[in-house]
């Protein structure tokens, strides 16, 4: 379970995220959606203790990761994988070599063979067999965000964290990843956080979707809830309208 | 000018908070000997291996060059055959490991701070950290221990090959008379001068690695940030190993004396 509460976030003089309240349960397959600078990023950043807050908590588990110093975040980050928006793979390592990373990294002592075995059951779950020899530059968009996937999951997190996983990719590329992500969540039993302004994808992958607004949580509900509001400001979001006075300054 | 004075001092001593708390957190690491060994085999080779051509040139024409203007000022008082003298003592306990930990500088010191600077940027240092992959146990740590143990050895190198171009240089080039070019320099290089030279390089090395380091995890946002970090620890490690080249100077001659 991840429960954030009354997050308050600034860099500089600017405020990010003012009071922000969240609660994910285990499970649970959470879509946070808004507008692009919203700060949907820095608030999924929070949740795994990469950025600390200004004030406020984020509990992992009945355990609240802030104030804790990098070293006790290691471990609180085993029961974590993130999935980041350019994929963030290693550019010197393989595809093999990026999956198995976390693996080599562990104290259980893997040997060569079960990582191997495990990477190509991994790179197999996100369609990408036989990939093991290539360099992330020799990769679309859409196979770097596939093998990020691949090596967040290859040590079975409890949660799995998606920053804007669809974002430049073509809608059937997006459609592709959307059903791994509900791949994941199924075969795994993980808990998922997805950022997101797809709102296809969010409709799709979410069982509980979190609207981002003027720094605060506007809006939650189950996709259904959501998507049927009538409320001015989730509407126009949804149905993806300009604000007429946004739309004068260009 | 006051605030400009307070926001330039504040920025300039909190850099250097991050960079202690930096060394702290990176020797931690390695008195509890937490290296792995193939990560550091990699950057050995990347900084020691690969750094020779440059090394070995370096070395060369600094005791050809420091062999000839010798020459020409004791050819004066007749004082020939001490020309490998001065090329040796030079060599050995200042030029040998500050030339070669300029060249370093310039050659490994922006590559760390431009690869690490990358990874920044494309957030594969936040990709570690989700790996539960401390980024100084992972990226600082196999640097700087293979700098410090590089250094020393390049910088033997470099004396061993200035020393040998100058007595070339001095022997088939100024005529200088073998036997005595070589008995005089080995009369007056001691083995203190090496061991100086060596524990020169050993700082060295370290000063290189963590400011390479530390710019390239400090680095701003974009091509322009990655551009500035590189450039600045080229710049601030050549700095500190010029200033820090005086202060151990006198403090390693000072030691020496105790126990000449």
């Amino acid at each position: 379970m991840i429960e954030v509460r009354q997050l308050t976030k600034r860099f500089g003089s600017q405020t990010i995220l003012d009071r922000v309240d969240l609660r994910i349960e285990s499970g649970e397959s959470a879509v946070i959606i808004g507008r692009s600078g919203g700060g949907k990023s820095v608030l999924i950043k929070h949740l795994v203790g990469l950025l600390q807050p200004d004030s406020g908590d984020v509990i992992v588990d009945g355990e609240s990761i802030v104030g804790k110093n990098e070293r006790q975040l290691l471990r609180v980050r085993e029961k974590f994988g993130m999935v980041f928006q350019g994929a963030a793979l290693f550019d010197s390592m393989t595809v093999a070599e990026n999956v198995a990373f976390p693996l080599q990294r562990k104290k259980n002592n893997f040997t060569a063979g079960e990582i191997e075995k495990r990477v190509a059951a991994a790179l197999d779950m996100v369609d990408l067999p036989g990939t093991q020899n290539m360099k992330p530059a020799e990769l679309s968009g859409g196979m770097r965000k596939r093998v990020g996937l691949a090596r967040a999951i290859i040590y079975e997190p409890q949660i799995v964290l998606y920053d804007e996983p669809t974002t430049g990719l073509d809608p059937i590329m997006s459609d592709c990843i959307d059903q791994l992500i509900i791949r994941v969540r199924d075969h795994l039993k993980v808990t998922s956080v997805v950022v997101t302004h797809d709102m296809r994808s969010a409709r799709r992958v979410g069982n509980k979707v979190f609207m981002l607004h003027a720094k605060k949580i506007y809006a939650h509900g189950t996709p259904e809830e959501i998507f049927s509001s009538q409320d001015a400001i989730v509407r126009q979001f949804i149905d993806g309208v300009a604000d007429p006075k946004e739309a004068s300054h260009f | 000018m006051n605030f400009l004075l307070d926001s330039w001092l504040g920025d300039w001593l909190a850099g250097l908070g991050r960079i202690a708390v930096m060394t702290r957190e990176a020797f931690g690491t390695i008195f509890r000997c937490r290296i792995v060994g193939r990560d550091l085999l990699r950057q050995i080779h990347f900084i020691g291996i690969k750094s020779q051509s440059v090394v070995l040139v370096t070395g060369a024409f600094t005791g050809m060059v420091l062999a000839a203007q010798t020459y020409f000022q004791f050819h004066k008082v007749k004082m020939d055959t001490a020309t490998l003298a001065v090329v040796g003592v030079s060599m050995c306990s200042e030029l040998g490991p500050v030339l070669t930990a300029l060249m370093v500088a310039g050659r490994v010191g922006a590559a760390i701070a431009a690869e690490i600077g990358t990874m920044r940027v494309t957030e594969q240092i936040d990709a570690l950290r989700t790996l539960a992959t401390h980024p100084i146990d992972y990226l600082v740590v196999p640097r700087v221990t293979a700098a410090m143990l590089a250094l020393p050895l390049l910088t033997l190198e470099s004396i061993t090959v200035g020393i040998l171009s100058g007595y070339l240089v001095g022997v088939f080039l100024l005529g200088i008379e073998p036997t005595y070019l070589w008995q005089n320099m080995l009369k007056y290089t001691g083995d203190i001068d090496v061991t100086i030279g060596l524990i020169k390089s050993f700082v060295y090395g370290g000063i290189i690695a963590l400011v390479g380091c530390y710019k390239g995890m400090t680095c701003g946002m974009g091509a322009e940030g990655v551009g500035r970090a590189t450039t600045e620890a080229v710049v601030y490690s050549s700095i500190s190993i010029l200033m820090c080249n005086f202060f151990l100077t006198l403090a390693l001659q000072r030691v020496a004396q105790m126990f000449v």
